[in-house]
């Protein structure tokens, strides 16, 4: 237990043996466990002061903690740090790999909320996107077949249980590392690219026209 | 804190969150060095990985004491299998560290995994050896090269430690060992592993590192 | 519109049309209906009026026709329609039993199902090109585009009213449901100020009531604006995708090139695969992979969302169809045991197994894969116990 890290060490050297495992065991939950994790099954999430640690420590590395359901932890980037990188042109994900996680997005995600079967405010779903509703697209077999591949290998799509028509998919557990941020920034593109004359869309503009009212911070540090 | 360190610490976060985003970054040798991101030179000395560590306590072993599984890889046996039979092609000196290792070839591989299965090779075996290459390819665990047929370890074995080296070395004396690798290319030519579908690895130099990876081309249909 | 029913014109024939119209609507004499699914048993009943041709139906004949409904229902229903007029007798002498049925109903009833789906923004589009349409008449008067001006005004001014209100007093929740009545208004407002236009440039004269036209289309497409943003505000981070129509999201999906389905997703990073592989790992999946003998695992299936199980060929189609088609050997469907069986040992059959299944998941592969919950038990079998089902080829 005594290796070298130059980036954490300065902000693990001042804890107890103890504190430290609970906040290194929290860190990897949030950081490498596919979902959310419970804050009662983890001290250094239940704790506030070691989450304060767990906080420091994701910040060093661009990230930050994302509550879900007032019940759960996950960690995701840092809205400034996606939005720097990205802005400098960053983003290692193809274009056939987007669009293919957004169709699923819009047919197990936005299409039931139009339809208001949908309850709560995340990305998660259970309605499945069947193949057949990624095929209306001008996306090839093959290309979409290897998209959907290394969508699920990043946990951005997930198999649905339902295989009764051939496999079908739903939104993958990496969506709940967005930000309050970055979900809204998600909601506000989908519907401005899909309905950019809407009402809706007019009214997101405004908004985000008015200098940015301060987006809450999720979790304080 | 000085500007200095801020802007360090920014920058900090913005190379964790490019691997992060990405996977392991090759980059020019003359990138300075990022606390926390681990440096594999390659063979030749022309570029240079940064791959994250943590400190110890921290990780992936978390997750299973925890019971909170990462996102599940596709074929987790096949593909850890070949990666063993990769180790035992690749780190031909094995009184020193895996990483960068030699060039192993396809058919030693084939060989390999036919041996362990104790029978001749079946039809089937190619399919499943290649399918596992490409995926350790795409996670860097390997540097597939498919067109010349030959392998490398990747740049995510630098993260191997002296005990995780112990144990592979057993693992290799308990498989067959591999017949001679006979090389179609001269060994420059494995500096330029086929890229694949998937985040790019092209090296960025470091003034273009913060440009988008090409994407692959999109068929029109 | 039907011109009868516009070109009444004695107040007790208009009052008529009302009671037959709302007859509809009506729970009994007198009171509202309370359940929307009365309006089936009306369509029912009216269905078989129309059915009956010119000799009418009776009660009994009414009943038996709408036989999917209880009895009473059906009665209780012929009584409320025949009390406001909707229904009459064919003659009117004390003991005529048959009747007929008036059309205004039906109409109405078509009206309402629609207006019920749409929120009436179909009928008011209909109705505006029906307003155009008037007012273009070489024969129209000043007095037709001044009573046309004014009952778009009115139209306009409940339509703005209505959502002003809904925004400054009602829950968000309600003001959702409530979204259709700002959906499609650029087409709806557009087509009034056609109208409009028209109105002002044959009778210049009326410009004072085309101004209040303008006053109220202005209000109502304020009171859009101001309910989408309350709407946008209150919406949290999903929830205003609910705000727009299914068919938008069908039409942004089928006809968008990819490169702007991907920009949806500018400005927000993802995390690359990124999994383990412990030297323990490697260990563990090698010990497994040496290992022969008989069978000490259940044979895979499909389960819920874990991962497919391993495959031997599951990054190649083709491998996988030539698999499927060496098991199928011409046959249109195989039993699970044989397939088993037929490879002799466990951990041939489990590989077979796994590629039939890849098969059965591929998205571009037409087999199935369908596992039944009976067991096959056999000490002499190379695999002595083995899960049933069937694999086939199937049409998608």
């Amino acid at each position: 237990m005594s290796e070298q890290h130059a980036l954490f060490d300065p902000l693990l050297q001042d804890l107890s043996d103890r504190a430290r495992d609970e906040v290194l065991a929290a860190f990897s939950a949030v950081q490498y466990a596919a979902h959310p994790v419970a804050e009662v099954q983890l001290a250094g999430l239940r704790d506030v002061t070691l989450r304060r640690h767990v906080q420091k420590m994701l910040k060093l590395i661009g990230r930050t903690l994302v509550h879900v359901d007032g019940t759960h932890w996950t960690a995701g980037y840092a809205d400034d740090v996606a939005a720097t990188l990205t802005a400098q042109g960053w983003q290692p994900l193809s274009v056939v790999d987007r669009a293919v996680l957004v169709l699923v997005l819009i047919h197990s995600v936005a299409i039931p909320r139009s339809e208001g079967i949908l309850t709560g405010d995340s990305w998660k779903s259970a309605r499945p996107t069947t193949v057949d509703e990624l095929r209306t697209t001008k996306i090839s077999g093959e290309e979409r077949r290897l998209a959907l591949q290394r969508l699920r290998a990043a946990g951005l799509i997930q198999l649905s249980g339902d295989h009764s028509g051939g496999p079908s998919y739903i939104p993958g557990p990496q969506l709940q590392r967005l930000t309050p941020a970055a979900r809204r920034r998600l909601q506000d593109q989908l519907i401005l690219a899909a309905a950019p004359a809407s009402p809706i869309a007019e009214a997101i503009r405004a908004r985000n026209g008015i200098p940015d009212t301060a987006e809450v911070r999720e979790e304080d540090a | 804190m000085s500007t200095e360190a801020v802007e360090r610490r920014l920058d900090n976060a913005l190379w964790w969150a490019k691997v992060q985003s990405a996977g392991p970054l090759e980059v020019d040798p003359d990138t300075p060095a990022v606390a926390g991101l681990t440096r594999a030179v390659s063979p030749d000395g022309s570029s240079v990985w940064l791959v994250p560590t943590l400190p110890s306590g921290a990780g992936h072993t978390v997750l299973e004491e925890l019971g909170t599984p990462p996102v599940a890889v596709e074929q987790p046996n096949e593909t850890a299998r070949v990666l063993a039979i990769c180790v035992t092609c690749c780190w031909t000196d094995r009184s020193g560290p895996a990483w960068p290792g030699a060039i192993g070839t396809l058919a030693q591989v084939r060989s390999v995994y036919a041996g362990m299965r104790g029978r001749p090779e079946q039809s089937s075996d190619l399919t499943l050896i290649i399918g596992s290459l490409r995926r350790l390819h795409a996670t860097h665990w390997l540097l597939w090269n498919e067109k010349a047929g030959e392998v490398r370890l990747g740049p995510r074995t630098i993260t191997w430690t002296p005990t995780d080296l112990s144990t592979l070395r057993d693992l290799c004396r308990h498989l067959p060992d591999p017949p001679p690798a006979v090389l179609t290319s001269p060994p420059p030519a494995t500096q330029d592993p086929d890229p694949l579908p998937g985040p790019s690895e092209r090296p960025p130099s470091p003034d273009t590192a913060l440009t988008t990876p090409p994407a692959p081309a999109v068929a029109d249909e | 519109m039907d011109a009868t029913l516009l070109d009444a014109e004695a107040e007790a024939a208009v009052l008529r049309v009302y009671r037959q119209v709302f007859a509809v609507l009506a729970r009994e004499a007198g009171a509202m209906i309370v359940d929307p699914d009365l309006l089936d048993v009306d369509q029912a009943i009216l269905d078989a009026f129309a059915e009956a041709g010119s000799d009418g139906l009776t009660v009994e004949q009414a009943t038996l026709a709408c036989r999917a409904y209880p009895h009473d229902l059906i009665v209780r229903r012929f009584d409320v329609l025949r009390q406001y007029g909707a229904i009459t007798k064919l003659v009117d002498r004390p003991n005529e039993l048959r009747h007929r049925a008036a059309f205004a109903p039906y109409v109405m009833l078509m009206f309402l199902r629609r207006m019920s789906v749409q929120g009436g923004q179909a009928e008011l589009h209909q109705l505006l090109t029906l307003e155009a349409h008037s007012v273009s008449d070489p024969g129209a008067t000043e007095g037709d585009g001044l009573a046309s001006i004014e009952r778009l005004t009115k139209v306009f001014r409940l339509l703005g009213n209505e959502l002003a209100i809904l925004v400054s007093t009602s829950t968000t929740a309600q003001l959702r449901e409530n979204a259709q009545l700002a959906w499609g208004n650029e087409r709806l407002i557009e087509q009034a100020e056609k109208v409009h236009r028209i109105v002002l440039d044959r009778w210049p004269t009326l410009h004072r009531a085309c101004t209040s036209l303008r006053m109220a289309l202005a209000a109502y497409a304020d009171a859009v604006q101001l309910a989408a943003s309350r709407l946008v505000e209150r919406a949290g981070t999903t929830r205003a995708l609910g705000l727009l129509p299914i068919e938008t999201w069908v039409t942004f999906t089928r006809s968008s090139e990819p490169e702007v389905l991907a920009g949806v997703l500018d400005g927000l990073l993802f995390d690359a695969a990124a999994p383990d592989f412990s030297p323990q790992t490697l260990v563990e999946a090698v010990e497994t992979g040496c290992r022969t003998g008989t069978a000490r695992m259940a044979p895979p299936r499909p389960t819920g969302d874990v991962d497919a199980p391993e495959s031997a060929a599951a990054t190649d189609r083709e491998e996988l169809r030539a698999e499927a088609e060496r098991v199928l050997a011409g046959r249109k469907s195989v039993d699970v045991v044989e397939v088993v069986d037929e490879a002799g040992d466990w951990i041939t059959a489990r590989r077979v197994l796994a590629e039939l299944t890849a098969a059965h998941l591929h998205d571009e592969l037409d087999y199935e894969l369908v596992w039944s919950d009976g067991m096959r038990i056999d000490a002499s079998a190379g695999t002595p116990w083995a899960t049933e089902g069937v694999f086939r080829r199937v049409t998608r």
